[in-house]
């Protein structure tokens, strides 16, 4: 008896000591790589875990626009986050965060890119067609080109800085990081490297993909919107006779200006090209959405990022001196939309839902690819009446001509005419300046005064070249302090 | 290695199943030697079995004994005797009383042994030392009692977590708090990282996963210091070990005990702010200049100005209670112990309250000679009204410093003021008076422990024990900010959340026990099954009509909804063998093999062994002194590891959840690491117990070195791969210290005076990282040959004399007004010198006086607050009153450089917010008075004062809120941020005995 008695507590210690229990936990919101990579169903969560890194605050959800909007002069600062306030005073030092993020997050998001990149030819997969397999490859190469476009004009200095463009911009790799014997430390690589990846990047883009509105709304990539960034690049590499021919290649797809400039800033428009899609479940939330910034306070926004004196002093020169006069002769009044319907006092409505942080980020649209032929066909051939035309249609869009009871007029008026034009630059301003106020709080205004070449004003009152060391972001301190192929002595100049 | 372990536990049940002897029943009466008074519970124990009883209510005892048998009487408080059983049937026995209670039982982990027996580091803290202190975790008991743990307050909000270090800082990235036991049941944590925090952050480090735990129903603690003792926890030892054991019932009298304390609670420190006025003129002065001309943005300037002291304002003196009563007792057969305890308590800030229902019941029977079994239930309810904390503009503590003072908090009917400041530029809605009355944040932790255990005497020699625990652990968070609230502005938002954790536990051992002429021996082996799950799900929504409505029925709109699951499981093979010779040469040889789902295939299973020796040195001949009477010199040695690493960190994920545009999204989180294991602490420690003049002076002395290698370090790679860092066993770290406790009586008899001290001094080094490369985090740097998190920081040197441009030393040590990162250097360690605690204890007649300091010395603490509220108005936020002496032309020795509207001047992070935190603080000063029992008639009755954290010494240049304060991490653990200071409290009491 007692015998047996032993017997069953040694079974039983030892026993249930057998039953192994550590099989039995298994992560519940992850996956590994070998149960992803399998099929063309694995590489589309891929290209939406990409988009998502894209999506973020840091990237094409916030930093892409408002960092070179706070810089440009136009767009004044005065929220209590330092990390932009020292962007807005040219004051960023290598440990700033959005500096930092900026560079970090779009390697993340390349590094998945490359990965998609190599894998869509290695998956086994007889039902995975080649329009599918184009649209992946597609917009992986489209976000992979974006990356190194964005990385490569703030890391490095302007196009053109140095006659070959030797200048440093960023390192380039396009193979992915799987495991841990991928890492490479890399060097930093030339400008001329950078713009050289994008292009080929949107090349590719730009072949493989298909273009619809209905894609560029659901905030995908299109060939347009691949074409419109060799625009800009051709644009910031001054290769205007390229720039115009493609920008004419995209105005002939589906898109279309909008009628009401207001719809622009719908979920629906037909005038976007590119755009970073937010929602009210799937969001920045409110430390890192341009509603955040931009969104007044009586709109649930912190009301960070203004309206300049510089940029309001600008809207008030849309309509010349002539015009004006035209204008008062005629006892009427021009009212520009852009003036009224998208800016309140001194905040923009681009973004007004600081409620749920759900504005998406407007990346490309018509307009700008208009005003962009306007320029390159200005440049290329000088006073030209298409550009005029371009830069009309534009306006006219936006203001309209009331009389004194509001009723709508003739908006002829503030059209401009060859004969307001003695020289092709009179006319390249007035396009400028369209563009300014047009595309103001989009990102746009830094980027055009550093291609042209032009001197910068941050509204702080800190002003630099377009060749300034200062306009320049700096290498991260975590890169050069992690980095073996990248030191001090990498380091921009003036940091 | 699994296989083999099995067979060796059957060897030694099988080999001694033959040892019977004949045996009679031996009676008799214990009495206590000084007093003639008979004792009950004296446990009386067959020498080298495992048979034992215990005296009843009138101090009798009956045991079977043979007559080759020694019979041990051990009782708490006196010292033990053993007398042989010879051809004796009653043993009546007088019990001398014991000052050093050298034979008093300390609880190890899966078992217990007599303190002059052990042979490695324990510090024990038990009830009577914390009785009557007004805390609200049952963690904070420990602060400053036991050398070589180190333990600070987060945050003065209620239900605060603790940061807990038991010899110092031993990992980088995995957790470096102690693994806590209660009741021989790990308890555990649904992030995988130790006792940290659980629940919602809200802006500062969540709740304090014990905040259930209920101190009135604690025993005592042990804390399991050097290998030898935490070796028998195998993976999870290296941070140390705290054993809670919690009260059982014992055999005698009915005890019936009710204590009750109520009193005041309020804040220990606040920040001095401007008034209106200040900073209406320090705002004036920096747009002057900054732009050299009225822009527009200028406040209405003297003395009648606007002004709001916002601290006021959301403060208060909250009032705190806490009931108790329990009873307990039992016969020879039953024991029991129930108790009950409500605590009530407000914070000093408004609307920071908890409430705790905590009930327990423990019945514990003997179904024969042989067989006893126990049952415990314990359910606890806490209900915890938060206030946010540190980086959160609805933390009030935080906005009510930094909001604009020149705003009126309330309009002229009593309504609050939701207007905006005259200052032009607001930076967010919302004030925090209305922010503080807005919110609504309550975390509901309900909690059901049940454990169960039998015990199984086989033989004489076998003792077989087992427990089962379940502990159902509940987490509801509900969230609700206003429509007028900064974070609720302008439609009101709410968040709710339910985490439930199961948490088992499964323990099975053998004890054999026997002993042959002067040998001792004892030898444990066992198993041991734990598992853990955790469900989570939560949602969010906005839009709500009314401010009134909270829950998320009446939002609009769902923002956001979400749900995950985690789960672990540990099991191992555990063994542990006392030897002693002649009952002073004694050792200790642990071993557990132990296995985690945490750990990679190539490493599921690590063995940790640990060996100690102890040699009682006053039982040789030769040290025969009036003068030294006890002294035991030990040493240690072993090996264990760290195992708080995440849950999946060796394998390649892809995470989901990362969606965008409505379509699933996954993402590379993690590269794969199959040989990713524990982190794994080598220690050696030597150790001498004393005790003189009778006992009167004693104590211990330790000196230890703890290797602790195979850090686990998310080494920082180029961002270029895609990947920022990458997890691997990399790196190694070392502490190194001196343990120093001294208790002295200095006064016995009817006036009495006891005071202890105790003192440790931790030399905490990074010996080797990856490739020796400095990793840098924020205001820390982890560099070879350097504590670890070290300040790396520009050195500020004060103001420009000639343009009140702050200025700063480059790396040659020359003045530049430039600021740049590439001139940080080491600026001082965020470990102390020395930390410790100092006790006196006095009585006479019925009255006691306990008095209680906590020290440390030579630590820093970088205050990142100061980087808002000491910018000299860099960033637009109310300054303290320091920066109302600033820079101009006709005050150029300022303290503080020239305000310029928006330019930031002096405010990055440099050595100026870098300041030493060595403190003294009256952590505990209690006054009592017993009543003569001729007045009371048969029961006992104390009434008496006591408070908490009533004085703090700090140095002039320290002025953060709180030197005890601890940030976030190991790195940055002393980079504090707005981190409440702890409360004050006061409270009156009384203690009833029948």
């Amino acid at each position: 008896m007692k015998k047996l008695k032993i017997l069953l507590i040694v079974l039983f210690t030892a026993g249930f000591g057998a039953c192994d229990i550590l099989d039995g936990p298994a992560p519940e919101q992850s996956l590994t790589l070998e149960e992803v990579i399998t099929n063309e169903d694995g590489l589309r969560n891929l290209l939406s875990g990409m988009f998502n890194t894209y999506q973020d605050s840091d990237l094409g959800g916030a930093n892409f626009a408002i960092l070179p909007d706070i810089m440009s002069g136009d767009v004044s600062w005065t929220g209590s986050f330092p990390s932009y306030q020292q962007v807005h005073q040219f004051n960023q030092d290598a440990g700033n965060g959005e500096v930092s993020q900026w560079w970090s997050n779009a390697y993340t998001g390349i590094n998945t890119a490359n990965l998609i990149i190599e894998s869509v030819g290695a998956i086994d997969d007889p039902t995975f067609s080649t329009e599918d397999q184009n649209d992946i490859l597609g917009q992986a190469y489209y976000i992979r080109g974006v990356l190194y476009f964005e990385l490569t004009r703030m890391f490095g200095k302007r196009w053109g800085a140095t006659a070959d463009n030797s200048h440093p911009g960023v390192p380039v790799r396009t193979a992915p990081v799987k495991s841990e014997p991928d890492f490479e430390d890399l060097p930093r690589g030339t400008v001329a490297d950078g713009y050289t990846r994008a292009i080929a990047d949107f090349g590719e883009a730009a072949n493989l993909l298909t273009s619809s509105v209905a894609t560029s709304n659901d905030g995908f990539a299109t060939g347009a919107a691949a074409n419109g960034y060799l625009m800009r690049i051709a644009m910031a590499q001054q290769r205007f006779d390229d720039a115009a021919v493609i920008a004419e290649q995209i105005l002939g797809e589906s898109y279309s200006l909008e009628g009401n400039i207001a719809n622009v800033y719908s979920e629906s428009s037909a005038e976007v090209i590119a755009r970073v899609v937010q929602s009210i479940q799937d969001n920045n939330g409110v430390n890192g959405s341009l509603s955040t910034f931009y969104a007044s306070t009586s709109l649930g926004g912190r009301g960070d990022a203004q309206a300049s004196p510089a940029y309001l002093a600008a809207l008030d020169e849309i309509i010349t001196d002539s015009q004006q006069t035209n204008l008062d002769a005629l006892g009427h009044t021009a009212v520009d939309d852009r003036a009224t319907v998208l800016l309140s006092g001194n905040a923009t409505l681009k973004y007004p839902d600081g409620l749920n942080t759900a504005d998406d980020t407007i990346v490309l649209r018509v307009a700008e690819v208009m005003l962009s032929r306007a320029e390159a066909l200005a440049e290329d051939t000088g006073l030209n009446i298409e550009s005029l035309n371009l830069l009309n249609e534009i306006r006219t869009r936006s203001i309209d001509v009331v009389d004194a009871n509001g009723v709508p007029q003739d908006e002829t008026v503030i059209e401009y005419t060859l004969a307001d034009f003695a020289t092709a630059e009179e006319l390249i301003d007035a396009i400028l300046l369209e563009r300014r106020i047009e595309l103001g709080f989009e990102g746009d205004r830094f980027h055009t005064l550093v291609r042209r070449g032009m001197d910068i004003t941050s509204a702080s009152g800190i002003s630099s070249t377009a060749e300034g060391d200062r306009i320049v972001f700096p290498i991260p301190q975590s890169e050069i302090d992690a980095n073996t192929a990248i030191s001090e002595a990498d380091q921009n100049p003036g940091y | 290695m699994f296989k083999k372990l099995q067979m060796t536990l059957v060897l030694v049940v099988m080999v001694s199943v033959s040892a019977f002897a004949q045996t009679r029943t031996i009676v008799g009466v214990v009495t206590d030697a000084s007093t003639g008074e008979t004792l009950t519970g004296v446990s009386i124990a067959v020498d080298g079995t495992q048979r034992g009883t215990s005296t009843n209510i009138d101090g009798e005892y009956s045991i079977r004994a043979s007559s080759n048998n020694v019979l041990v009487f051990s009782f708490l408080g006196f010292s033990k005797q053993e007398i042989p059983v010879g051809n004796q049937t009653t043993i009546n026995v007088a019990l001398d009383q014991d000052i050093q209670n050298l034979d008093e039982v300390i609880v190890t982990g899966y078992g217990a042994i007599a303190r002059r027996q052990i042979t490695s580091s324990i510090g024990q803290v038990s009830s009577d030392q914390l009785a009557d202190v007004s805390i609200t975790t049952a963690d904070q008991a420990l602060q400053g009692r036991v050398a070589g743990v180190q333990i600070t307050g987060t945050s003065g909000v209620l239900g605060a977590p603790t940061n807990i270090r038991i010899r110092g800082a031993s990992s980088i990235s995995a957790s470096t708090v102690p693994l806590v036991v209660v009741d021989g049941v790990p308890i555990t944590n649904p992030a995988g990282t130790g006792i940290s925090a659980i629940g919602s952050g809200y802006g500062g480090q969540g709740i304090n996963p014990l905040i259930n735990l209920n101190p009135a129903d604690i025993e005592s603690y042990e804390v399991l210091k050097d290998a030898s003792a935490s070796a028998i926890y195998g993976s999870r030892g290296s941070n140390g070990v705290i054993l809670i054991t919690t009260k059982k019932g014992r055999s005698g009298s009915q005890n019936v005990s009710v204590n009750y304390y109520g009193g005041f609670t309020n804040e220990t420190n606040r920040y001095d702010m401007m008034s209106g006025p200040e900073f209406a003129k320090i705002w004036n002065d920096a747009l002057m200049n900054r732009y050299g001309q009225i822009v527009g943005l200028e406040v209405p300037e003297g003395d009648d100005a606007v002004s709001t002291d916002w601290g006021d304002i959301v403060a208060h003196t909250g009032f705190v209670q806490e009931g108790n009563a329990s009873v307990s007792g039992g016969n020879d057969a039953t024991q029991y112990y129930i108790s009950g305890t409500f605590r009530s308590e407000e914070g000093y800030t408004k609307r920071n309250q908890l409430d705790r229902y905590a009930a327990r019941v423990r019945v514990d029977h003997s179904v024969s000679d042989d067989f006893k079994v126990g049952l415990s239930v314990t359910p606890t309810r806490t209900e915890n009204f938060r206030v946010a904390t540190s980086n959160a503009v609805a933390a009030p503590f935080t906005y009510s410093a930094l909001h604009f003072p020149n705003v009126a908090a309330y309009n002229e009917d009593g309504s609050i003021n939701y207007g905006v400041a005259p200052n032009a530029i607001q930076v967010f809605p919302g004030n925090p008076l209305g922010n503080q009355e807005g919110t609504d944040f309550i975390s509901t932790l309900q909690q059901v422990v049940a454990s169960a255990n039998a015990e199984y005497l086989i033989n004489d020699n076998f003792m077989f024990n087992t427990d089962f625990t379940a502990d159902l652990f509940q987490l509801q968070e509900r969230q609700k900010v206003g429509g007028q609230t900064t974070d609720g502005f302008p439609v009101g938002a709410a968040f709710a959340s339910n985490d439930q954790y199961l948490n088992y536990n499964l323990n099975a051992t053998v004890t054999y026990k026997n002993n042959w002429e002067d040998n001792n021996l004892t030898i444990l082996a066992g198993t041991s099954l734990q598992k853990s799950e955790r469900t989570n799900f939560s949602s969010s929504g906005n839009t709500f009509a009314n401010d009134k409505l909270k829950t998320l029925n009446s939002a609009a709109t769902i923002t956001g909804g979400g749900g995950s699951g985690a789960s672990f499981a540990f099991q191992g093979y555990l063994s542990r063998i006392n030897y002693s010779y002649k009952d002073r040469y004694l050792l200790t040889v642990t071993g557990r093999y132990d296995g985690s789902s945490r750990f990679g295939e190539e490493n599921r299973y690590g063995f940790f062994p640990a060996a100690s020796a102890g040699w009682i040195v006053t039982d040789e001949d030769f040290l025969q002194s009036d003068i030294i009477d006890f002294l035991k010199l030990r040493s240690s040695y072993g090996i264990t590891g760290n195992a708080e690493i995440g849950n999946f960190p060796s394998l390649g994920l892809i995470g989901f959840g990362g969606d965008y545009s409505g379509l699933p999204g996954g993402s590379l989180s993690q590269l794969a690491n199959p040989g990713l294991k524990w982190e794994r602490t080598t220690q050696v420690d030597f150790g001498l117990d004393y005790g003189f003049l009778g006992s009167r002076i004693r104590g211990a002395i330790a000196y230890f070195i703890k290797d602790t290698d195979d850090l686990l370090l998310n080494k920082p790679v180029s961002s270029v791969n895609g990947f920022s860092t990458f997890t691997d066993n990399i790196g190694a770290i070392k502490n190194s210290g001196i343990e120093f406790d001294l208790t002295a009586d200095i006064l016995q008899g009817s006036v009495s005076w006891t005071s202890s001290f105790n003192i440790s001094s931790i030399d905490n080094e990074v010996i080797s990282i990856v490739d020796g490369q400095d990793q840098i985090f924020g205001n820390n740097i982890v560099r070879e040959g350097e504590p670890l998190g070290a300040f790396y920081l520009v050195r500020y040197a004060g103001v420009n004399r000639e343009n009140g441009n702050a200025q700063y030393l480059d790396l040659d040590g020359n003045l530049t007004d430039q600021y740049s990162l590439s001139n940080r250097v080491i600026a001082g360690s965020p470990f102390p010198d020395y930390f410790g605690g100092f006790t006196n204890t006095f009585a006479y007649k019925g009255v006691d006086l306990g008095i209680f300091f906590q020290y440390s010395y030579g630590n820093m603490t970088y205050r990142g607050d100061g980087g808002f509220t000491d910018t000299n108005l860099s960033s637009l936020f109310n300054q303290s009153t320091r920066q109302n002496d600033y820079w101009s032309e006709d005050n150029p020795d300022a303290a503080n450089p020239e305000p310029r509207f928006l330019v930031n001047n002096g405010a990055s992070s440099s050595t100026r917010y870098l300041e030493d935190a060595s403190y003294l603080r009256l952590k505990s000063l209690s006054l009592g008075y017993t009543l003569p029992v001729n007045l009371t008639q048969g029961y006992t009755a104390r009434i008496y004062a006591q408070g908490t954290n009533l004085l703090t010494f700090t140095k002039d240049s320290f002025n953060g809120l709180d030197p005890e304060a601890v940030g976030a991490g190991n790195i940055q653990s002393a980079d504090v941020f707005f981190q409440p200071p702890q409360q004050r409290t006061i409270t009156f009491g009384v203690n009833l005995t029948f």
